[in-house]
């Protein structure tokens, strides 16, 4: 024990414990760092939308016309995504971060 | 269970009818791979033994005056958590595809991607249906949450029946593109918070 903790303990979400994954912004890497940063974030809220589309497409609220636009722009996201990833050296599984008590960005879309 | 994280003598100390373990780091606030590894074990050792609620790795305390605060100013949620879960276990399985996600944008148009994802999450739903169909009434309650690219659902389970579970999903029933990983027994972690939902998913 050494510093005290800004909140009251509060229970792991996970069976072994998480190892911040902090996003290292170091002079010859900080590019890749806000690339990984931006990225994740974007990754997110595509997810977001894809679940949304997804959603509307099973409600019948969308016409074919609109599937169809809707798909093809978050494929092409997607495929973008990855794309500037890779350029920053990144693999897909690098945008998921670790947020610490709130567990990792991309695996909490409940 | 003598030591703890960097080798430190594990204590315990009793608040509000509550043991709680813990140790001494002075010096040391990082948390490397080999500390949570070491948490981990200490967690382990615990929970074989008893009902237990682990803290985030590393919780940390300027001393023990302000953990038995902590630990007072929370004693009946967690109380009422621990008769939630008590004898029981968490048992993870997480579903996903054989195929690499990445392949979906190989399709032809905008309208086959989204179908390819929503067949695909069908998929993993269908496959996590079965597999709880299949462990039917070993189960004391039952969580799901979609990940990016997989389904993770969280079983609670008696501590006995660890083993009656894992052969129930050892008996086939999985499609031939889906995989599926069983691991635990756990904490029951997931089962802590919030109301139970033991028929809602998601």
């Amino acid at each position: 024990m050494k510093k005290a903790s800004a909140k009251p303990p509060r229970p792991a979400n996970k069976p072994t414990p998480a190892i911040p994954d902090r996003i290292n912004c170091t002079p010859e890497n900080v590019e890749q760092g806000l690339a990984r940063l931006v990225l994740s974030l974007i990754e997110l809220i595509r997810q977001l939308l894809e679940r949304q589309a997804i959603r509307r497409m099973e409600g019948g609220s969308l016409p074919e016309e609109q599937v169809e636009q809707m798909g093809e722009a978050l494929m092409k996201l997607e495929a973008k995504i990855h794309e500037l990833a890779a350029h920053f050296g990144l693999s897909p599984a690098d945008l998921n971060l670790e947020l610490g008590p709130l567990g990792r960005l991309l695996d909490n879309q409940r | 269970m003598e030591t703890g994280v960097y080798g430190a003598k594990v204590h315990t100390t009793e608040v509000s009818d509550l043991r709680c373990f813990y140790s001494w780091n002075a010096n040391r606030s990082d948390a490397s791979q080999e500390a949570a590894l070491e948490f981990h074990r200490v967690v382990q050792a615990v929970f074989r033994a008893a009902d237990m609620i682990p803290f985030r790795f590393p919780t940390l305390m300027a001393d023990e005056v302000e953990l038995a605060t902590a630990i007072q100013e929370h004693a009946a949620e967690y109380h009422r958590w621990l008769a939630r879960v008590r004898g029981c276990v968490q048992m993870e399985v997480r579903i996903h595809g054989r195929e690499e996600p990445e392949l979906r944008l190989g399709v032809a148009s905008g309208a086959e991607y989204l179908r390819a994802h929503q067949h695909h999450r069908q998929k993993l739903e269908l496959t996590a249906d079965g597999l709880r169909a299949r462990v039917g009434v070993r189960v004391h309650g039952w969580r799901q949450r979609d990940t990016s690219d997989s389904l993770r659902c969280f079983a609670l389970i008696a501590r006995d029946s660890v083993g009656d579970f894992q052969q129930q999903l050892r008996n086939g029933g999985v499609p031939a593109d889906v995989v599926v990983r069983v691991s635990g027994p756990w904490p029951p972690t997931e089962f802590f918070e919030g109301e139970a939902r033991e028929e809602g998913k998601r």
